[in-house]
């Protein structure tokens, strides 16, 4: 998985590409720990993942969960349909902020 | 024959009174006691005395360099002839000749002597025409006259000067170039000049023909002829009103300047038009360091340009044709400068202001240059200090828990606040001297490395650049150091700001921050537990740690050092050494053995002697002790699951630092997840039978028997490196006649999610036991794991609770974020079933529904985990469609087929181990068909 961070006036686009599993989620994590440090809003691009099991999910919310405790954002562009599915059975799709694309911003 | 010319001797007498009077010979007397009795016109033309003035000295007064008196020139015959030097009143000296004798031999005696000058010493030797022509071509006045002051000659000087030709003057008494007043002038001048004597440099007056009068200068001289009597004067005349007036003018501006330089303390000076100073008061010579304006004056410019510097506002060298006085000789009206003037001897510099004026002539031409000097540097040294007090007023409001210190550019303290001394603890006599050097001497004195610190200082004072550094104490603290250059509007640096920050607190943290993220990743990556621990313990020294320690517990219940760390690898072995010295006393009450017993981790801010002492058992081991230098320690239990399996030690010794609270959270903390890495690196070398037992717990064991039901269940462990991992099922009679279908997944894999789904599918079966609805049972899960505290460690269900109804089953359906399970009808047609609900043990609240699916005869459910749709190859996966294309493959077939026929699959999809677990549990209604 590649993970890619741009920030741009307190908002940090973390897009991901390849495969979000129990392998590459610590790098996400980390990643995302990083972001924090400068921006209150992280967006999330999923556009560019193949595949995410639970591994991915729980970074995710601990993310989502440190946003919210700070009062900042967590939102996501939707991924492919095999990595949405993840977040419809999970019924996280209605609890995590997801966004059309990256423009919303 | 002679008679006819006898003269009779009262003629006589006549003759030798009008001779003694008359003759140009100078006609001495002098008496046997060596004093003048007596001179002639002629002596005291010659000596320049008058005759009282003449008779009151003594013979040795006026001869030069002879005995006492004449007597004593005089030979047997009573004369003498020769040569004579004789000092005249005005201090020259004439030589003389002529001849003496004694003039009375009866006592007292008198003695005579007649002298003349020497024809070769009177003027004449000029020729003539050369003479004429220089008279005729002066543009002086020069013109002579007789004794008696008639006019004589008159050149064309005089006659530009008095404005009369020759033939008006020529023939008349010079009294008539005189003004009324000055008459009697004439006369004494006529006097002098009878004596032989000149008249030098008299400034006075004289009428021009057109009767104004004008400021002249004159030179007068006597006129001797070739026998050296005087018979005339010759007068050199300059008009000099011109000068005059501009002498007043420059007195006027003297005296109205010297009110005004006595009053300021100014400096003045005056340049003529050559640039030469020819006026400088006591101010000016101060300024340039002299002690007075005479000194100043009589010094060579050089001498005074080469003591100093001039600079500009910025320090650039002053160009010197730009100095106000150059400008105002080359012709502007006025010029003013600010000027930096550095004297090279003693390094002082101050600010001048200078102002350059002209003193114009009647032509409009610079004649002189007034040049004033204001001092400014006290006023520019006020400035300065407003500045610096502005600065400080500006960042104390906003920065009040930083030390400032302001400094100049040549590293003067010109400020410093509050909190500065208090962090550096000074002294208020200290700061009282206001010393630059006490001060910089004590701040040198608290830091680490004194010399690394001062050879910091010196660059910051006159350097233009922001910097910042940490400055270790010896206290243990670190300071931050900021500072950055105070330079004014035109960008001229005048001193330095400097911010202290105590930044301790928070470099520890860093430096924590930094343990813990490494020691982390060290331990999530590998799984040689003991190299891992050695790494980690290598990872706190030195920053956490003089020395750290890792000790386990075997399961013989002895204590084993795994690892240790120093900078110093003698010390390693030393204490190596040290503990198969003094074996580790397991009933100890405190120390490593007691942490290890009771799982209590052990703070020693500061150990002192006496504690040392308590703690050695024998002389040899106190010896031992101190040299290990312990001055802080920690010991921290490394428990993982509830069971300790030793401990980690960290300690300051020489470095003399401390540990406190905060350092104990953060040994905890790395405990933990060292204790983590070290049970999972356990499980994993004891893979093969300490993990598949655990597994083999932590499922049920063989399915019940249900009546009506064909019941398979199917659990793959994910492949090699990795532990126990989190899928489970579970099958039990919930309430009479109602079975209770459970598979579930816990997030992520190791020791913490076997734990937590042993103890997830305990609570199901609790909650299983009284809930009247699948989804009650999910929400007591939920709020199971949300009590558990574990943040984002999840859990996803698949609860079904399935009742006999008619000839089929009635499934109530409750998912938990878990896949939805497939119904594979008797037709041969398989679809999900149930409805998507929220993931479990995150929210408080959870969205989850009880859905209800019949099973006819014949019908399969199928519950799985994500492990089978999340199998991926080459970036597809295996996803629902793929299982639902096996399902309806296997239609007809028994569970056990079923589950064989997807295992296959997804094995299929992916050759070798699956990447996670894999759970299936499927139940076919049986009967009719």
């Amino acid at each position: 998985m590649n993970v890619d961070v741009q920030r741009r006036d307190g908002t940090a686009v973390v897009s991901l590409s390849g495969e979000l599993d129990l392998a590459s989620a610590p790098r996400l994590d980390e990643a995302l720990f990083e972001c924090e440090d400068g921006a209150p809003t992280i967006l999330l691009d999923l556009r560019g993942l193949t595949f995410m099991d639970s591994s991915g999910l729980r970074v995710i919310l601990a993310a989502d969960a440190r946003a919210r405790s700070r009062g900042g954002r967590l939102m996501l562009v939707p991924g492919p349909p095999s990595v949405q599915r993840v977040f419809q059975l999970t019924l996280l799709d209605t609890r995590l902020e997801f966004v059309d694309d990256a423009s919303a911003v | 024959m002679a008679d006819r010319f006898v003269v009779l001797p009262e003629e006589r007498e006549a003759l030798y009174r009008e001779l003694f009077a008359r003759t140009l010979d100078a006609i001495l007397v002098a008496d046997e006691d060596g004093a003048w009795v007596e001179a002639n016109e002629g002596a005291l033309g010659l000596l320049g005395f008058e005759r009282d003035e003449l008779l009151s000295l003594a013979v040795t007064d006026v001869v030069a360099g002879k005995p006492a008196w004449i007597g004593d020139l005089l030979d047997r015959d009573g004369e003498w002839r020769g040569r004579l030097e004789l000092r005249r009143k005005n201090g020259t000296t004439v030589h003389a000749e002529g001849r003496a004798f004694v003039l009375r031999e009866a006592p007292p005696r008198l003695f005579a002597a007649i002298l003349r000058e020497p024809a070769s010493q009177k003027p004449g030797s000029l020729v003539e025409a050369e003479f004429t022509a220089i008279v005729e071509g002066s543009y002086d006045a020069i013109f002579s006259k007789s004794l008696d002051g008639i006019i004589r000659s008159w050149n064309p000087g005089a006659e530009r000067i008095y404005g009369y030709a020759p033939e008006e003057v020529v023939g008349r008494h010079v009294s008539m170039l005189a003004p009324e007043d000055r008459k009697d002038e004439i006369t004494q001048i006529m006097q002098r000049l009878r004596r032989g004597q000149a008249v030098r440099d008299l400034r006075t007056k004289r009428l021009t023909r057109a009767g104004e009068e004008v400021d002249i200068w004159l030179s007068i001289s006597p006129v001797r002829d070739p026998d050296g009597r005087i018979v005339g004067a010759a007068t050199i005349a300059r008009d000099i009103t011109a000068h005059v007036r501009i002498e007043e003018e420059l007195r006027k501006a003297r005296d109205q300047l010297g009110i005004i330089t006595r009053a300021s303390a100014d400096g003045l000076t005056i340049q003529d038009a050559s640039g030469r100073v020819v006026y400088a008061n006591d101010s000016a010579a101060r300024l340039s360091g002299y002690p007075d304006a005479e000194t100043f004056l009589a010094a060579p410019i050089e001498e005074i340009l080469g003591r100093f510097r001039i600079l500009d506002g910025s320090g650039e060298p002053f160009p010197p044709d730009r100095l106000p006085g150059r400008r105002v000789l080359a012709g502007e009206p006025s010029a003013e400068e600010m000027l930096l003037v550095r004297d090279l001897r003693t390094g002082e510099e101050g600010w001048r202001l200078v102002r350059s004026s002209p003193l114009l002539d009647e032509n409009g031409n610079v004649r002189f240059v007034v040049n004033v000097f204001h001092d400014l540097t006290a006023l520019k040294h006020a400035e300065d200090q407003l500045r610096f007090q502005a600065v400080l007023l500006e960042t104390q409001a906003d920065a009040s828990d930083e030390g400032i210190l302001v400094v100049s550019t040549r590293g003067d303290v010109i400020s410093t606040n509050g909190r500065f001394a208090e962090m550096w603890g000074l002294t208020e006599e200290v700061l009282e001297t206001g010393a630059s050097d006490a001060l910089l001497d004590a701040v040198a004195s608290a830091v680490a490395d004194p010399e690394a610190f001062l050879v910091s200082v010196h660059p910051l004072w006159d350097e233009p650049h922001e910097s910042r550094d940490d400055i270790p104490l010896r206290d243990g603290r670190i300071f931050e150091r900021y500072t950055r250059p105070l330079q004014d509007a035109s960008d001229r640096l005048y001193g330095r700001i400097i911010f202290f920050r105590d930044v301790t607190a928070e470099r520890q943290r860093e430096r924590r921050q930094r343990f813990l993220a490494e020691s982390s990743r060290e331990l999530m990556l590998t799984l040689d537990y003991e190299g891992t621990i050695s790494r980690v313990a290598r990872m706190a020294v030195p920053g956490l740690a003089d020395w750290c320690g890792v000790d386990v517990l075997e399961a013989d219940g002895s204590v084993r050092q795994i690892a240790a760390a120093h900078v110093d690898q003698t010390k390693i072995d030393w204490a190596k050494e040290y503990r198969r010295r003094f074996p580790l006393d397991m009933s100890a009450p405190q120390g490593l053995a007691n942490v290890i017993r009771t799982g209590k981790p052990e703070l020693y801010p500061y150990i002192s002697s006496e504690m040392a002492e308590a703690a050695a058992r024998t002389p040899e081991q106190l010896e031992a002790v101190r040299v290990l230098q312990l001055n802080s320690v920690m010991i921290v239990p490394l428990i993982a699951r509830g069971r300790t399996l030793g401990a980690m030690t960290f300690v300051w010794a020489e470095s003399g630092r401390t540990y406190d609270d905060d350092d104990l959270l953060l040994a905890e903390d790395v405990a933990a997840r060292a204790a983590l890495a070290l049970d999972n690196a356990r499980l994993y070398r004891e893979r093969d039978t300490v993990a598949k037992t655990l597994q083999k717990s932590l499922l049920p064991g063989p399915l019940p028997d249900i009546a009506g039901l064909a019941l398979s269940a199917r659990y793959r462990a994910a492949g090699e490196g990795i532990e126990v991992g989190g899928d489970f099922y579970d099958v039990f009679e919930s309430a009479p006649d109602t079975w209770s279908f459970v598979i579930g997944d816990v997030c992520g894999k190791g020791p913490r999610a076997a734990t937590l789904m042993s103890g997830a599918r305990h609570t199901i079966r609790t909650a299983a036991m009284r809930a009247r609805r699948p989804s009650d049972v999910l929400r007591t899960l939920n709020t199971a794991l949300q009590r558990h505290g574990e943040d984002q460690w999840f859990c996803t269900v698949c609860f079904a609770s399935v009742r006999r109804d008619g000839d089929g089953m009635r499934l109530t359906l409750c998912l938990g974020g878990h896949p939805l399970p497939i119904v594979i009808r008797a037709d041969g047609s398989a679809d999900l079933v149930g409805r998507p609900g929220t993931l479990l043990g995150v929210f408080e609240d959870v969205d989850v529904a009880d859905v209800a699916v019949d099973l006819a005869p014949g019908d399969t459910i199928v519950l799985y985990t994500d492990g089978v749709t999340d199998e991926q190859h080459e970036g597809v996966e295996f996803g629902e469609q793929r299982l639902l294309e096996v399902a309806r493959g296997a239609a007809g077939r028994s569970p056990e087929d079923i589950a064989e026929a997807i295992e296959s699959a997804v094995r299929s999809f992916r050759p070798g181990d699956p990447a996670d677990d894999i759970a299936l549990l499927i139940a076919r209604v049986e009967g009719a068909g």
